[in-house]
């Protein structure tokens, strides 16, 4: 569905100590990134329960971006990001049996250090939902 | 002077029976009940009509059992509201849309045409369709029209009583006709909204032995091979809903050997059991391994797990954040 | 013309109407039993394991759960190709035969037997199982007390009496023990004896006082076909055998195995109903009409009585040659559903105790998890109201891909409706009705004991309606509009 007027909302579950610092450093730098996005800081993502994504779904994201420290080792918690990685896994099959494009959840690892990798996503991620269209949700 | 009995009405939603068969299994509790009670309407074991039902002004207790499917259920819904004073959500269908919430993923025609049509005993060469109108001569028929999706009880009007399981049973009976009791002897309400089941989840009265670390390293469907009688499910990579799941049920499925499929709904502070179970059973996978996979065959032994809506919202579609399915009518 | 409504109908499992047309003459010119519940299990178990559906499809009917939950086994047995062990088909049966006695209890004491207990024309509020135990309350007491022992017997075996969980394809979830095996044993014995007089009871309490009633043929009366799965010796088995068909005269037109049930079976629609209306597909459907031209039939105990050479038990033998004596063979009188309601509790409670007598049943070796994968199962029990089929087909991962129901109460449909209308005709002919002449009316359902959460497992659209067809390829063939 074409509608060059539809601006997505992305709602962003960033944690603390890498995704969050990321796009403070993409501020801090000036980078450019589409201002759809809604950040909200989480210790860890592995503090991410499925139930955030789908109320955010609910409440009238059109997409949601998960970002967290980099696989194996980089985790502040030491294993919290694999339980949001293998999360959103298995809720990424459930949005397809529920008729919800899978791709409108994104899990990213990106660290402190990765600004340019945040705007980049952003942009990237804003763009594809705005292709998607919005999620009219019934 | 006697004093007059208070009254009670058993309503039905769309249901299985079930739940009627429940009551009659209080056996004598039912036939001493019925000694204290005025049952004014139960149509599987009365024989009060509509009409009857609409001529009675206020109803103490009104029992509504199974979901709303049709208009017809939606209207009787509305005016058992109106007329009771406590109104009783019994069973998994009433509080959470039950097993019939399932339906809520596919549309009514595509479950029409399946029922009326494609199935290949069915001969419908006119394809005349259930619900049509059919006149003779000034007298019109018409059954009951299909609401768009299947609702428990308080997506429509406030309930005061939660009685979960399919069907209720235990702990769960026990409290209801706790609560009845206590209305006739002493006109006490209950408190709006409560459960009548534990605060503790299946997991805490479970007998079975429980690892201090649970993991799941592949997932195994109930048939694939012996489940041992004496384990945690989870913990022999068995999907169980034990641990969102609310107990009072007396966990007589986990003790014939079968695992947890939710009938008692959510735990109290769950607010979408299926989604909170991914949120769980999800961090078990391979937990003890989580370094040396990588992320790819992590997510591949994850996405292992065939029908998570089916297995995670069995009976609770009706209490999922997204509680229907959200295609395009005509994909798919 | 005006119309008569009854609604809802009442003691029966599950939502139904009546509605009577009367010309002006005030005589009955049509009537119609409608089934006005749905559910759409055919469509939405697609998707599910195959080996969860004996746990979704009790959900079908709480009322006779352990039918589709056997019906269901049965098919994953067909479906991974396996066996069940001696030992599972011991504990199924021995489950199975329980619950027959459950929900004919439940139909015969608690939703049938006030029609005849008080009477037809009882006052309304008063004609139910409450009115009974103030009539009786020793008589109530002790059904009761009898239930109370096929409750635990179920919940021994199922984990739950209402929904059980204990089929797996290839066998059971859980073994007997010794103490449970001799438990069972001695609530078998007590429920023969008590079932022994009840066989008397019904006739000293109701087939005298009622048989003109039950022996008549202006009404509840029907010559249709009749259909029941009996064993090897053509004796009535609720829980395995060969389907057999007979006609208005006894001799028997068809027999065939679970696996062909599509060569003989086919199921019309009506607007009315969500209901459908089976028939034979050889006979052809002649509209609602008996007899030999017509592929009616009917099922539950009065098709299984009329299909089956005898019981395999000793006293439901006995009783059943009486019966027959008393009725003649086939028996087309529909009041005598009630009758051999009772027949077949007694045989179940000896089935129960010939079972729970063999001490083998008892042992570990519960499931066979050897078998060939095939993907397709055929599913066939006598469920208590009557045979009952579940098709299932999967892909190559065990997944459905089809479910297909062909349900006891919906192939008494097309019967039922006959009825109530002879019924009603019979009883209505000046446009007088009364409370007792309409529940005289319902009498004519009522003792097919339907179910009608079972008989539509589908549901139904509104209006107006377009429906795409679609091949395997998801190619469009036909596109079918419905303003």
């Amino acid at each position: 569905m074409e509608n060059d007027d539809f601006e997505p909302k992305i709602i962003g579950f960033l944690c603390k100590w890498c995704g969050y610092a990321g796009a403070d450093l993409a501020g801090v730098s000036r980078l450019e990134y589409p201002p759809n996005i809604v950040t909200i800081q989480i210790p860890c993502t592995g503090r991410l329960d499925v139930q955030f994504v789908l109320e955010a779904f609910r409440k009238g994201a059109d997409g949601v971006l998960i970002a967290g420290c980099h696989t194996p080792n980089d985790c502040h918690y030491f294993s919290g990001n694999f339980k949001a990685l293998k999360r959103i896994a298995l809720l990424k099959k459930l949005l397809e049996q529920l008729g919800i494009n899978p791709k409108r959840v994104r899990i990213e690892w990106i660290s402190a250090t990765e600004g340019r990798k945040f705007a980049e996503v952003v942009k990237e991620f804003v763009e594809e939902i705005k292709r998607m269209g919005p999620l009219k949700l019934r | 002077m006697a004093e007059e009995k208070i009254k009670i009405a058993v309503c039905p939603g769309a249901g299985c029976g079930g739940c009627d068969v429940s009551l009659v299994n209080l056996h004598e509790k039912l036939l001493e009940l019925s000694e204290l009670v005025d049952i004014v309407y139960w149509p599987t074991a009365i024989d009060q009509k509509m009409e009857d039902l609409e001529k009675i002004e206020h109803i103490d207790i009104v029992i509504f059992e199974g979901s709303i499917r049709t208009k017809a259920h939606e209207e009787l819904l509305k005016m058992a509201r109106k007329k009771a004073k406590i109104l009783v959500a019994y069973g998994a269908c009433a509080c959470f849309g039950g097993i019939y919430a399932l339906g809520n993923l596919f549309f009514r025609k595509e479950l029409l045409e399946m029922g009326y049509l494609l199935t290949p005993s069915t001969e419908n060469e006119q394809k005349k369709f259930p619900g049509e109108l059919v006149k003779i001569d000034n007298i019109i028929i018409k059954i009951p029209e299909l609401i768009d999706w299947n609702m428990p009880l308080d997506k429509l009007v406030s309930v005061d009583v939660y009685a979960p399981g399919c069907p209720p049973r235990d702990k769960v009976l026990e409290k209801l006709v706790e609560v009845i009791k206590d209305y006739i002897e002493n006109g006490l309400v209950p408190e709006r909204g409560v459960v009548l089941a534990d605060i503790k989840t299946i997991c805490d009265e479970c007998p079975r032995e429980k690892p201090d670390k649970i993991v799941i390293r592949r997932f195994r469907r109930i048939h694939e091979g012996p489940v041992d009688p004496e384990k945690c499910f989870l913990a022999q990579g068995i999907i169980c809903l034990g641990p969102v799941t609310r107990s009072g049920c007396g966990l007589p499925c986990i003790k014939a050997n079968m695992p947890c499929r939710g009938c008692m709904g959510p735990a109290p502070a769950v607010k979408d059991p299926g989604a909170k179970f991914i949120t769980s059973l999800a961090s078990l996978i391979e937990v003890d391994r989580e370094r040396s996979l990588s992320d790819e065959e992590l997510v591949k032994r994850v996405q292992e797990i065939p029908d998570p809506v089916g297995y995670f919202y069995r009976f609770t579609l009706g209490r999922g954040i997204i509680d229907k399915t959200q295609r395009e009518e005509g994909e798919g | 013309m005006r119309e008569i409504k009854i609604l809802p109908i009442s003691r029966l499992e599950g939502e139904g109407e009546i509605t009577i047309i009367l010309d002006d003459e005030g005589k009955v010119k049509e009537a119609f039993f409608h089934v006005v519940e749905f559910k759409g299990f055919e469509k939405f178990c697609v998707g599910r394991p195959v080996e969860e559906m004996p746990r979704i499809v009790t959900r079908i009917c709480g009322v006779c759960p352990w039918a589709h939950h056997m019906a269901s086994t049965k098919a994953l047995d067909e479906i991974f190709g396996r066996e069940p062990t001696e030992t599972a088909k011991k504990i199924r049966e021995l489950a199975y035969c329980a619950h027959i006695i459950d929900s004919h209890t439940v139909h015969f004491y608690i939703l049938a037997i006030p029609d005849f207990i008080l009477s037809p024309g009882a006052p309304r509020s008063e004609r139910n199982v409450i009115g009974m135990f103030k009539k009786n309350p020793e008589l109530v007491k002790n059904i009761v007390k009898h239930r109370k022992y096929i409750v635990k017997i179920e919940e021994i075996i199922g984990g739950k009496s209402i929904h059980p969980v204990c089929g797996l394809p290839g066998g059971v979830s859980k073994r007997l023990t010794e103490e449970e095996r001799k438990e069972i044993l001695e609530m078998g014995k007590e429920l023969v004896k008590f079932f022994e007089e009840w066989i008397e009871k019904f006739e000293s309490l109701i087939l005298k006082n009622y048989e003109k009633l039950f022996i008549q043929k202006d009404m509840y009366y029907l010559e249709t076909y009749y259909m029941g799965l009996v064993d090897r010796n053509n004796k009535v088995n609720f829980y395995d055998g060969d389907i057999r068909v007979v006609d208005q005269k006894g001799r028997e037109v068809a027999k065939f195995r679970p696996i062909e049930y599509l060569d003989y079976i086919r199921e019309r629609v009506e607007p009315w109903s969500y209901t459908k209306f089976p028939y034979l597909k050889n006979i052809g459907w002649k509209g609602f009409v008996d007899g030999p031209e017509s592929g009616i039939y009917r099922v539950g105990p009065l098709g299984r009585l009329n299909v089956a050479d005898g019981f395999a038990t000793e006293k439901a033998q006995e009783a059943y040659e009486k019966y027959i004596e008393t009725l003649g063979k086939p028996a087309h009188y529909t009041m005598a559903y009630h009758w051999a309601r009772v027949i077949e509790m007694l045989y179940a409670s000896e089935r129960i105790v010939e079972l729970a007598s063999d001490d083998a049943i008892t042992s570990d070796d519960i499931v066979n998890y050897e078998g060939e994968f095939s993907g397709k199962g055929v599913g066939v029990v006598e469920a208590p109201r009557g045979i009952l089929y579940h098709h299932y087909e999967t892909d190559s991962n065990g997944i459905v891909t089809l479910v297909n129901l062909v349900i006891p109460t919906t192939q008494n449909n097309p019967a039922i409706n006959m009825d109530v209308k002879k019924a009603a005709q019979h009883l209505i002919t000046n446009g007088k009705v009364s409370d007792e002449i309409l529940n005289m009316v319902e009498m004519a359902f009522r003792a097919y004991d339907p179910c009608l959460a079972c008989s539509t497992h589908s549901l139904p659209g509104g209006i107006p309606l377009k429906v795409v067809i679609k091949n395997e390829r998801g190619e469009v063939i036909k596109v079918l509009r419905r303003e």
